[in-house]
C-alpha cells in the first residue's frame, strides 16, 4: 500500500506520514514564537494595542536592568561552562586510566545525569545555605559562632549558587562526551607520537587535546545555552533583586499590569536569538568541527 | 660505554612478560640478535606474541625480565620517547587534521629543529618516497598507499636507528602489499637501519626478511635464515606454518630413509636424527610429475591457484600434493608418475610431531 519504486514517491509518502508529528512539535514551537514575537511587537489587542512597533525593544535596550540582568546571565554561564569543561577533562584524563574498573566509574560519573535540575537546585540549597547543611556542621565543629557568619553561596548576588548546581550537573555531561573520545581511538595516535619522541606534554598539546576538542566544544557550547535559558536554577538559587535574563522575563509576565507583557515577550526574543547563534556556533564549530576532524 | 665492533646492533636477551592475571597470556623467554641494514621478520598465527614483542621492543609495553642492548646502551629502562626508535602501525595514525608535511616533520618538530630546515628535510623525504609536491596536500587528498608511505616517510625523517613495522601493510591491497614490500627493501639496503618487522604473511614474510623468527602461543618454535625456516623446519608445526604440504613417514638408518617414494638421502644436517620411525618434509614444489619416472602416480585431482596448479596424487596408497608453475589440466584418475626434484630430504625424529 506505501510502497512504490519510483524514490521521489518513497520520500513524499514518508514526508507525508511524518507530517502529523512535525505539525505537533514544529507547529507548537513556531506558534509560540509567533505569538512572543507579535506581542513583542507592542500588538496586544486585549488591552487595546493593535498596531506593531518597536517601542518595548527600544525601551529595552536603553533600560540599565536588562543589560544587568543580560550580563549576569551571560556571566554565570559563562563561569559555570569554563569551571565545568575544566573540570571535566581533568576528571576524564583522571578516569581514563582506569579502564578496568570502567563499569563502576562510569556509574559513578553519570548518576546524576537523570536527576533533573530543580532537585539538584534544591540540594545545593539544603546543602550550602546559610542553615543548611554545610553551615551546620561548620558551627558544630566550631568554625563559625551562628549561622548568619556562613558566606552567602545560595541566593546572593554573585551567583555562586546558581554556577555551584550547574558545575554539579554539567561536570558529568561533558566529561562522558570527552572520556569516550579519549579511552578509545586517541590512545594510538598517542602512543605513535611517543615512538617519535614526544614527552606528555607534547602528546597532550598536539594529540590529545586537539581529539577532544571537537566534543568538548560542542557538549560546552550544549552546556552554555542550557544556562542561559534555564529558568528554574536561578528561580531556586538565585537572588530576587538581581534577576537572570530568563527570571526577569517571568517577573514581567507574572506582573499584573498588562503592558508588561510585551516586555516579556521581548526579552524572550533575546533569548531565543541568542540561542539560535549558539545552535549556530555549535553546527559550526561543534559538530561540523568534529566531521571535519574524522 | 663503547660498541664494540664484534657486538651486533640489537640484543634481545631473555625477554618475558605477563598480562596481568586475567588475560593470562605470556610470552616466554625472548631472545635474538639484529645487524644493521638486516630485517628480522617475527612470524606467528594471531596471538602468538609478536605484537606484544614488538611492544616490549618499542617501550610501549616493560618487560617483566630481560634487557635489550640497542648500540651498546641498555634501553629496556627507557620511555619508548627516549628510545630512538620508530614505529609503522598497521593503521598510519597521521594527524588529520595537518597537511602531509605537517605530519611528516612533526618528529623534527618534537626535536626543536628550525621550521625551514624541517620543510627541507621533509620535502626530501617526500621525494625518496616517491611523494614529490605533496608537503602542502591535506591528508584527505591521499589513497590508502600514499598514507602508508607518508606514514613511512615520518618515520624516516628523524633517522631513528631501529624501525619497527607492525603488519604495515595488511589494510591495503595486493598489488599496494608489493609495492611497499619494494619500497621497505630499497630502504634497508639504502639507509642501513635494521628492522622488525611483524607479519602473519608468509609470502611476505619470506620476501622482505633477512632473519626470521617463529611464534606460537607466546614460545619460539624456530629461529634462523630464510634457509633454515624455509628448508629446515624445526618440528611439525613449523612445517604446516610454513606451508610444507608434505609431510611422509620413513625409517631413516644411517644418512639414507626409506619412504613410498623409495629411498631417499638425508639431509646432511639431519643425520643426528636418531635412526628408526622418521618424518620426512617435502616442500610440494619439489615433486614433479614426470610420466617416465620409475614411481608412479593416479592422479586425485588439481585445481588451479592463480600462479600454479595445485595436483593431488596417489603414489603407493598415500596421498602426496605438486606444485605445478602455471596453469595444468590432468584427468582425475590419469596414470602418471613422480619425480623428487631435490637431492635430499629434511627429516625430523617422531616424538617432535
Amino acid at each position: 500500500m506505501f510502497y512504490s519504486k519510483s524514490k521521489p514517491i518513497r520520500l513524499m509518502i514518508l514526508s507525508g506520514m511524518l507530517v502529523p508529528s512535525l505539525l505537533f512539535v514544529a507547529g507548537t514551537f513556531f506558534a509560540g514564537i509567533f505569538i512572543s514575537g507579535v506581542q513583542s511587537l507592542d500588538y496586544f489587542p486585549l488591552i487595546g494595542k493593535t498596531t506593531l512597533s518597536f517601542r518595548v525593544y527600544i525601551e529595552l535596550f536603553h533600560s540599565a536592568i536588562f543589560y544587568r540582568s543580560l550580563f549576569f546571565s551571560l556571566g554565570i554561564s559563562l563561569a559555570a561552562t569554563f569551571i565545568s569543561a575544566l573540570i571535566a577533562v581533568i576528571l576524564a584524563l583522571w578516569l581514563r586510566r582506569y579502564v578496568r574498573h570502567g563499569r563502576w566509574l562510569h556509574f559513578l560519573l553519570q548518576f546524576n545525569l537523570p536527576v533533573p535540575h530543580v532537585v539538584g537546585a534544591i540540594a545545593i540549597l539544603l546543602l550550602f545555605g546559610q542553615s543548611g547543611l554545610i553551615s551546620r556542621l561548620t558551627y558544630w565543629a566550631g568554625m563559625i559562632q551562628q549561622p548568619s557568619q556562613f558566606p552567602v553561596l545560595v541566593t546572593d548576588q554573585n551567583g555562586i549558587g546558581i554556577v555551584l548546581e550547574y558545575v554539579w550537573k554539567e561536570v558529568p555531561f561533558i566529561a562522558v562526551s570527552v572520556l569516550s573520545i579519549l579511552k578509545s581511538w586517541v590512545v594510538p595516535y598517542e602512543k605513535q607520537l611517543q615512538l617519535l619522541g614526544a614527552n606528555a606534554w607534547q602528546r597532550w598539546k598536539l594529540v590529545t587535546f586537539p581529539f577532544m576538542l571537537p566534543s568538548l566544544l560542542s557538549s560546552s557550547i550544549i552546556v552554555f545555552a542550557y544556562t542561559f535559558g534555564s529558568f528554574e536554577v536561578p528561580y531556586v538559587l538565585g537572588s530576587i533583586s538581581k534577576p537572570t535574563l530568563p527570571i526577569l522575563a517571568y517577573q514581567a509576565y507574572l506582573n499584573p499590569n498588562l503592558t508588561y507583557r510585551s516586555e516579556a515577550m521581548a526579552i524572550n526574543i533575546v533569548i531565543t536569538i541568542i540561542s539560535m547563534f549558539l545552535v549556530i556556533f555549535y553546527m559550526k564549530w561543534g559538530e561540523g568541527y568534529a566531521e571535519k576532524r574524522r | 660505554m663503547l660498541t664494540r665492533l664484534s657486538e651486533p646492533f640489537l640484543q634481545v636477551t631473555d625477554l618475558t612478560y605477563q598480562y596481568a592475571p586475567a588475560k593470562s597470556f605470556s610470552l616466554g623467554k625472548q631472545s635474538f640478535t639484529l645487524e644493521k641494514g638486516k630485517l628480522l621478520v617475527i612470524l606467528g598465527p594471531s596471538g602468538s606474541g609478536k605484537s606484544t614483542l614488538l611492544q616490549l621492543i618499542a617501550g610501549l609495553l616493560r618487560p617483566n625480565e630481560g634487557e635489550i642492548i640497542m648500540g651498546g646502551k641498555p634501553i629496556h629502562h627507557l620511555p619508548p620517547e627516549k628510545r630512538n626508535l620508530s614505529m609503522i602501525f598497521q593503521k598510519t595514525y597521521l594527524l588529520p587534521f595537518l597537511t602531509v608535511g605537517a605530519n611528516v616533520e612533526i618528529g623534527l618538530k618534537l626535536k626543536g629543529m628550525p621550521s625551514h630546515k624541517r620543510r627541507v628535510r621533509s620535502e626530501e623525504i617526500l621525494n625518496q618516497v616517491g611523494l614529490t609536491g605533496f608537503y602542502q596536500r591535506p591528508l584527505s587528498s591521499l589513497s590508502g598507499g600514499q598514507e602508508q608511505r607518508v606514514a613511512l616517510a615520518r618515520s624516516l625523517v628523524i633517522e631513528p636507528q631501529l624501525l619497527l613495522l607492525d603488519e604495515p601493510f595488511s589494510q591495503l591491497d595486493p598489488l599496494l602489499r608489493r609495492q611497499m614490500g619494494s619500497w621497505i627493501s630499497d630502504i634497508k639496503r639504502m639507509w642501513e637501519i635494521p628492522m622488525i618487522m611483524v607479519t602473519h604473511d608468509r609470502e611476505e614474510a619470506l620476501a622482505l626478511g633477512d632473519q626470521f623468527l617463529i611464534l606460537r602461543d607466546g614460545a619460539e618454535q624456530q629461529s634462523g635464515t630464510l634457509d633454515n625456516i624455509y628448508y629446515e623446519p624445526a618440528n611439525r608445526w613449523t612445517a604446516d606454518f610454513m606451508g610444507i604440504d608434505n609431510v611422509l613417514d620413513g625409517i631413516k638408518k644411517g644418512t639414507r630413509v626409506t619412504t613410498f617414494l623409495g629411498d631417499l638421502k638425508v639431509h646432511p644436517h639431519c643425520i643426528r636424527v636418531p635412526d628408526g620411525p622418521v618424518r620426512i618434509v617435502l616442500r610440494s614444489e619439489w615433486l614433479q610429475l614426470d610420466f617416465t619416472s620409475s614411481i608412479k602416480a593416479t592422479i586425485e585431482g588439481c585445481s588451479f591457484r592463480g600462479e600454479y596448479t595445485e595436483v593431488k596424487a596417489n603414489v603407493n596408497g598415500e596421498s602426496v600434493v605438486i606444485k605445478q608453475l602455471g596453469l595444468s589440466n590432468y584427468e582425475r584418475g590419469m596414470e602418471t608418475g613422480v619425480r623428487l626434484a631435490t637431492s635430499n630430504v629434511w627429516c625430523l625424529p617422531k616424538e617432535v610431531m
